[in-house]
């Protein structure tokens, strides 16, 4: 193996030096094909030719790499920064590294972001036109202009704390001046904001404010923080939070970690960190195992198992606390107002001197630049009233209702141990699950689709399918069953949809249900659920010789699942689980992302009406359906993708990968070179390019290839030639870019979601361990948690499911032995034009103070976590629709990859990935393996000794030694002494 | 690489389908070096025994038979043997006549270090051992195997096969003889050996813990622990021994056999206090050392505490705290696990014990009716966090089912029938009892509506193996009804009650409940129709 791993270096030594020199790499092809390739792109006298361009590393572009090259294709990767990854990279914290901006550091990220933002503006001011001149369509002829690097998915930085070591301080205002802060100003400005922290100014940089990276009306978005929520203030309050408040909450924040309010350093991001863009896990058993395993790629990667699922739900009821936001200011400090603020009163008032001078100095440029900052000034004026005022209510604020984190029961065990269910919903959850995983099972073990099942013909022939046992199963189906059961459940169902031609439909469709349950109590499939899936642990099974389901059930299941019923209805309904219950199912087992219980029953009425407000605003033509609406289907699926990798590595279904998942990716591309991918980082893909060729009658648009970007050398970065590489266009058949990368605009009306993305450092381990209360009070219990807030939180009031992933130095993520945390939270939102994104960021961040709060487990503990720095921001990913594809994308050879929405696994990338690559190569095998790897893999293996021979045969030679005198018997047995030793290990 | 598959991994034993396991083993090249390796063991095995027949040979027929195969080979030696029995033993565990013949040779060996080699020049072994019998100071210095060789040894083969009966015996046998062969004349001496004893029980725990953790339902590794658990509790009689010199190395062997009898004795010398043992312990307790079994039956309201282990009152809080802590833990793992509900129904009475010393410590005088409404609270706690969940989550596992029967049946009140204990205290804790037995038939019901709403009438066959049919439900709610009943009848005669028509009624429509339980019991069941048409006769 150790071949491999020398050309594996080869590969990546001699890519960075062609990433150093121009686009002329790789040479090797033949001749002959890349002189007719010159005839054709005779414009750009290039002669090179790939059968794929990938644009971007974002992880299912990696997969596709490696898949790609596999099958052979000639394949060109290139990424316009200076890491793998897109928006699934890892990003260090800490300072600059050597490398200079290409460094893969979240502060040149940021700082990127930053730079791109302030060229765009004076871009637009030049063109004296408002409207961002990158989203213009492309004609059919030419090309289509991607975004800019720092523009993927439209990407927006809302609000950090602490993050960015830089000097400079950059800021736009409303009408795109750019204020460049050099250190030496900054430290001048800084004494002015903050006189009584200069010093330590001037000694470090620790500060960088979010610059605002959009035009004038998203500017004060920026200044949302998540100290200043929502409900501490009324709306004109809310409007006027400038970026000196925001100032002060930050050294606010940092005093409170330190409890010094005057003289300690703001922390400053150590070294050591790892921050995925996009934190996820993957299952146990899945698409992403799968093709791990089958690749070969996961010998570059470790895993370990995620220690718990855990739900943060309301305590008691969950009805009492669902009364809405109203309620909630005086159920927070009912509860505890009263919590530390005496002591964060005083520091408070010690602040106030700061906050008098920051806005004079810090906001004067903005000014008088629009109304808006017109507001703030007046609100600055006031501001010491205005201060005091909302800091006891952010005191109060500080303090959440009592939101409990819930391990979530998946396996029997867990169901047993939960604290969250009472007997009755455990039964109720148990049968629910049984008869899911048999579900599962009926379809992967039995007639394979649950369509073919659902179609198959006749009752006759679910008697052919099942002899035995089964032939008498299937004819009580026929004779009883079919009136009895399934008709029962189908006709109760008809009646609570008030769909009378459905009972109809669904007799019709009988047989097809019986055939279902007849695969599953059929003699076979018993057999199957008990040894079978034995191993698979004891997530679920049935204890032995007890595994028939009940065939009403699954009749009825099958159904809703024919009908394409609400999934909600479904569980409410028929499988009669409580609302609470549903709750569990929908968002921490079926992970569900959006709202999709609390419609058409009594019981939560509120909250209904509230969402069909909510869709009302957004529904454009109906497609909001296609976001919310959750089938049976849907929702069993997701389900089964749970529950089928429960019991496989740990206690949950959920495996992270160490370093960062960004690693995923990385490991991807690393097996791309392998099999002889050309990587390019740096080197933007700016648009693609179309030929249009008339055959007869109709026309045929392809792709005809790809410019990248040259490179742009850093100023100051002292490489060995650098000179700037200009612009090339590289000649491809096919191209691979993900819709994050093409203008929004193009999309039309296709869905468009927006995810939040907030990652925080915690300086404490944020989940208490249950188990091991004993040692330390569980608080250095390794934190390798997910965290699920179901949409409608009391308090949170967010509209989607909100996921967490904390994790710690157990994954590598943190600096080692150090006890830091970093929260992942992420919700994402339907893009409209109406909706304020910043509303989201908002909830993120108080959603952090939650899970804190729901951590301590006492009043003198509540103060001790703290959130240390945080980074908010989103990006927006398309939902591919199928009707209606962009027409300018139509061409062939363009491939559109979707990026997954929101999610905890990144098990739909690799979805993504097979779907691409079978249309590029319907023939091959999805990242099958070369012969030559598997060989080598095999012999690894195989390298495995019998101890038990090893004894054996040294008790033979004891036996066959002469022992002549007791000396050689006491040396003899000293022998053995020592041969036992490395035997018995 | 599937031929490669240890075939021999019995940890992995669980849920291996058995024709998969068989092919692999047919596999002709993993067959062929099995069938090598058997034949090397058998050889050895055949090798050992005859070393041994030659060490123990009488010289006489050491003289006839020299001329045979035996000229050649080297003359016997035990160290030699042990090595082999060892070696042949990691590779296969199982024989139980080779752990005896390494016994023999510890104990050979121990007996004549110092004469080892004297007794190989000169083959009249048994006559060395008669020889060193008549020196008496010899005995206590060399008495002792060592210890952490066999430890090891075990552990070793365990790890191969985890259910090895012999294998854990020799451990067993290892431990006390360790325990019970050391100097122990001085009591300085006797403190360290204490000591040492008592760190290897408490790693053995740990030991049993990992044990558990690769496989929580190995009833040979629960045993053990309870074996070490009892020779921890009478590690403190090793004090004792010799001080007062009652006892005989016979008499300290049984103390060490791994029962926990020093948990029964009471203040009184003599007695065996039954309730805290049951009655099969206290029996095996009474006979060992001659008492007189004793049960609250016929006892006054007094009830005694004391424990004359040596372990503090305090430590021995501690170990019985630990041991539940880890019932709780294993069944929370996997509540379908016998052994841990057998273990914990062992420690039950402890815990009980160790609550009303806890009250008596608080001032309280504690006689017979609080002991009856600890009992039922312990029961109670019992049922609402463990048994209620375990049977709302599985209702068809059987285990805790079966646990459920013993905290019902332990829970119940004993008032003997000739005793003339006050009537109002009888009726409270009756009352109490019938409380628990009402709130367990409620959830039962529950349990029922539950399960059967989904079920179709008529038409289907109800055959218990046929899959879930709430068969344990309906057993169990018939066992708390039965109970209810029985509790109802057995309250005193005067008080009039019994021709009360209320109470009549109640009566019979519990009787009703039952009988129902039993005709459901009898469709479901069939295998047991006359187990079930039996309990309907009894209940007539």
């Amino acid at each position: 193996f150790n071949i491999i791993i020398i050309s594996e270096t080869l590969f990546f030594s001699t890519q960075t030096v062609q990433t150093h020199g121009d686009c002329n790499m790789n040479d090797t092809e033949n001749p002959k094909e890349s002189l007719t390739q010159q005839n054709e792109e005779n414009e750009d006298g290039d002669s090179n030719s790939y059968d794929v361009i990938l644009c971007g590393t974002d992880l299912t572009q990696s997969i596709l790499s490696s898949a790609l090259s596999r099958a052979g294709k000639k394949v060109l990767h290139c990424d316009g920064n200076g890491w793998y990854g897109g928006l699934d990279a890892v990003l260090y914290g800490g300072g600059e590294r050597e490398g200079g901006g290409g460094a893969s550091t979240l502060v040149s990220f940021i700082e990127g972001f930053i730079a791109t933002n302030i060229e765009e503006k004076i871009e637009s001011n030049a063109t004296n036109n408002g409207s961002n001149d990158f989203e213009e369509i492309p004609d059919r002829e030419g090309m289509i202009r991607l975004l800019l690097k720092e523009r993927y998915g439209e990407l927006k930085i809302h609000s950090e704390t602490f993050v960015g070591t830089s000097s400079n301080i950059s800021r736009i205002d409303g009408e795109g001046h750019v204020f460049m802060v050099v250190k030496k100003e900054t430290d001048s400005m800084n004494i002015l904001d903050f006189n009584q922290t200069s010093e330590l100014e001037s000694e470090a940089k620790p500060i960088t404010k979010t610059s605002d990276q959009r035009s004038d009306a998203t500017l004060d978005q920026n200044s949302q923080h998540h100290e200043l929520t929502k409900e501490a203030e009324n709306e004109a309050t809310a409007a006027t939070c400038q970026t000196h408040t925001k100032n002060t909450q930050m050294t606010s924040h940092g005093d409170d970690i330190h409890d010094k309010p005057q003289t300690s350093l703001p922390p400053q991001l150590p070294h050591g960190f790892v921050f995925d863009l996009t934190p996820s896990l993957i299952y146990a058993s899945g698409n992403a195992v799968e093709g791990l395993i089958k690749s070969g790629v996961s010998d570059y990667l470790e895993f370990k198992s995620l220690e718990g699922l855990l739900l943060l739900m309301a305590e008691g009821e969950d009805g009492k606390m669902r009364s809405g936001t109203s309620g909630f200011g005086t159920v927070a400090s009912d509860s505890g107002g009263v919590i530390g603020s005496n002591k964060r009163r005083g520091r408070r008032g010690n602040r106030k001197s700061s906050n008098d001078v920051a806005p004079d100095t810090l906001d004067k440029p903005s000014n008088n630049k629009d109304g808006d900052d017109g507001n703030n000034m007046n609100s600055n004026s006031k501001n010491t009233d205005f201060d005091s005022s909302k800091q006891t209510l952010c005191s109060n604020e500080s303090i959440p209702p009592s939101l409990t984190a819930y391990r979530v029961p998946c396996s029997k065990g867990d169901v047993f141990k939960s604290k969250l269910l009472s007997p009755i919903e455990k039964r109720r959850l148990m049968k629910f699950l049984q008869l899911i995983s048999d579900y599962g099972m009926a379809i992967r073990f039995g007639d394979g689709e649950v369509s073919c099942l659902a179609e198959a013909p006749s009752g006759s022939e679910s008697k052919q399918d099942g002899e035995g046992v089964c032939v008498e199963v299937g004819e009580s189906e026929d004779g009883n069953g079919n009136d009895d059961g399934g008709g029962d459940g189908a006709k109760e169902f008809g009646e609570t949809t008030g769909q009378s031609s459905q009972s109809n439909g669904s007799s019709m469709e009988q047989p097809g249900a019986s055939t279902i349950t007849a695969a599953i109590t059929g003699e076979e499939v018993i057999h199957s659920v008990n040894e079978r899936h034995l191993h698979r642990g004891r997530a679920l099974s049935r204890p032995q010789n007890k595994a028939i389901p009940s065939t009403s059930d699954m009749d009825a299941l099958v159904h809703c699942v024919k009908d394409r019923v609400d999934f909600s209805e479904y569980l409410i309904k028929v499988a009669k689980l409580p609302e609470r219950l549903c709750r569990v199912v929908v968002y921490a087992l079926a992970l569900a992302r959006f709202d999709c219980l609390g419609s058409g029953n009594g019981e939560s009425l509120s909250v209904g009406s509230r969402r069909h407000d909510f869709k009302r605003d957004v529904d454009l033509d109906g497609e909001i359906n296609d976001i919310y609406g959750y089938s049976t289907k849907d929702g069993v699926d997701d389900l089964l993708r749970h529950i089928t990798s429960l019991g496989r590595f740990g206690n949950t279904a959920f495996l992270v990968p160490m370093y960062g998942s960004g690693e995923l990716s990385q490991a991807f591309c690393r097996s791309g070179a392998v099999y002889g991918s050309t990587y390019m980082l740096r080197r933007s893909p700016l648009s693609i390019s179309f030929k249009t060729n008339e055959l007869k009658t109709q026309s045929i648009c392809r792709v005809s290839g790809v410019t990248i970007s040259g490179e742009h050398r850093i100023e100051g970065s002292g490489d060995i030639d650098t000179e700037d590489v200009i612009d090339k266009k590289i000649a491809c058949e096919h191209v691979i870019v993900p819709s994050t990368m093409l203008p929004s605009k193009s999309f039309g009306k296709s869905i468009k979601i927006r995810n939040h993305r907030r990652i925080s450092v915690l300086d404490g381990k944020l989940i208490k361990s249950e188990t091991r209360n004993d040692d330390n009070n569980g608080s250095n219990s390794e934190q390798r948690y997910a965290i699920v807030i179901p949409p409608r939180t009391p308090g949170l009031n967010n509209k989607s499911t909100i996921h967490g992933v904390a994790l710690d130095d157990s994954s590598f993520v943190t600096p080692q032995r150090s006890l830091y945390t970093i929260l992942h939270l992420t919700t994402s939102i339907v893009e409209s034009q109406e909706l304020d994104n910043d509303v989201e960021a908002e909830i993120l961040g108080k959603a952090v103070q939650f899970l804190i709060a729901s951590q301590s487990t006492s009043r003198e503990d509540s103060g001790l976590l703290q959130e240390c720095h945080h980074f908010a921001f989103s990006y927006t990913t398309h939902r591919p629709n199928p009707k209606e594809t962009p027409a300018t994308y139509d061409a062939s050879g363009l491939h559109v990859c979707y990026r997954d929405e929101q999610s905890l696994t990144c098990d739909a990338a690799f979805q993504e990935a097979a779907r691409i690559f079978h249309e590029i190569c319907p023939e091959s095998e999805f990242l099958g393996l070369a012969k030559k790897v598997e060989d080598a893999i095999v012999y690894r293996n195989n390298d495995e000794s019998d101890d038990e021979k090893l004894v054996l045969d040294s008790a033979v030679g004891i036996i066959q030694t002469p022992v002549v005198d007791e000396d050689a018997v006491v040396k003899n047995v000293a022998i053995v002494e020592e041969n036992k030793d490395g035997e018995t290990l | 690489i599937s031929a490669k598959v240890r075939p021999q991994n019995q940890l992995t034993m669980h849920g291996q389908n058995r024709s998969e396991y068989k092919s692999r083993l047919l596999h002709p090249e993993t067959a062929a070096n099995l069938a090598a390796k058997a034949q090397q063991w058998n050889s050895l095995s055949h090798e050992l025994l005859t070393q041994r027949r030659r060490l123990f040979r009488p010289p006489s027929a050491n003289v006839n038979r020299v001329s045979d195969d035996d000229a050649a080979s080297p003359p016997p030696s035990a160290e030699i043997l042990l090595t082999l029995t060892e070696k042949v033993l990691t590779v296969n565990p199982d024989p139980s006549h080779l752990w005896n013949i390494r016994r023999e040779m510890l104990l050979y060996l121990t007996q004549t270090t110092s004469l080892l080699y004297d007794a190989q020049r000169n083959p009249i072994i048994v006559e060395a051992k008669a020889q060193m019998e008549e020196i008496p100071g010899l005995e206590t210095s060399l008495n002792s195997i060592d210890i952490s060789q066999e430890l090891k040894l075990t552990a070793h083969c365990l790890q191969r096969n985890p259910k090895s009966y012999s294998t854990w015996y020799h451990r067993k046998w290892s431990l006390v003889y360790f325990i019970t062969h050391s100097p122990i004349t001085f009591t300085k001496e006797k403190q360290e050996h204490i000591g040492k004893a008592k760190s290897i029980l408490q790693s053995e725990l740990e030991l049993c813990a990992q044990f558990l953790q690769m496989d929580e339902r190995n009833f040979h590794c629960w045993n053990y622990r309870r074996f070490v658990v009892g020779v921890l509790g009478s590690l403190g009689r090793l004090v004792l021994y010799r001080e007062d010199d009652k006892m005989s190395q016979a008499d300290l062997n049984s103390l060490f056999d791994g029962s926990w009898m020093w948990l029964g004795k009471t203040e009184n010398e003599g007695e065996v206090n039954e309730d805290w043992m049951g009655a099969q312990l206290a029996r095996g307790a009474c006979s060992a050392f001659g008492m007189v079994q004793i049960s609250n039956h016929g006892r006054s309201n007094k009830v005694e505490f004391q424990v004359s282990s040596s372990l503090s009152q305090m430590e021995l809080q501690e170990l019985i705290d630990a041991e539940w802590n880890f019932t709780t833990s294993k069944i929370e793992d996997n509540f379908s696990n016998g052994s841990a509900f057998h273990y914990r129904s062992k420690l039950l009475p402890l815990v009980l014990k160790f609550r009303l010393a806890a009250a008596r410590e608080r001032g309280r005088d504690i006689n017979y009716e609080d002991v009856c409404f600890e009992t039922l609270k312990l029961a109670r706690e019992e049922w609402n966090s463990i048994i209620l969940n375990a049977i709302f989550t599985e209702p068809d596992d059987q285990t805790p089912w079966w646990y459920h029967r013993f905290i019902v049946s332990w829970a119940k009140p004993q008032f003997g029938s000739n005793m003339n204990s006050e009537d109002e205290v009888r009726e409270g804790v009756a009352e109490e009892y019938e409380g628990l037995l009402y709130d367990m038939t409620d959830s039962l019901r529950e349990l029922l509506e539950v399960e059967k709403e989904n079920s179709v009438e008529g038409g289907k066959v109800k055959v218990e193996s046929q899959g879930a049919r709430c068969k344990w439900t309906y057993l169990g709610l018939h066992m708390v009804l039965s109970s209810l009943i029985e509790s109802k009848n057995s309250l005193p005669c005067e008080n009039d009650c019994k021709g009360n028509d209320e109470y009549k009624a109640d009566v019979s429509s519990l009787r009703d409940e039952a009988e129902a339980c039993l005709k459901e019991l009898r469709a479901i069941d069939l295998n047991r129709l006359e187990r079930y048409e039996m309990l309907s006769r009894v209940a007539l």
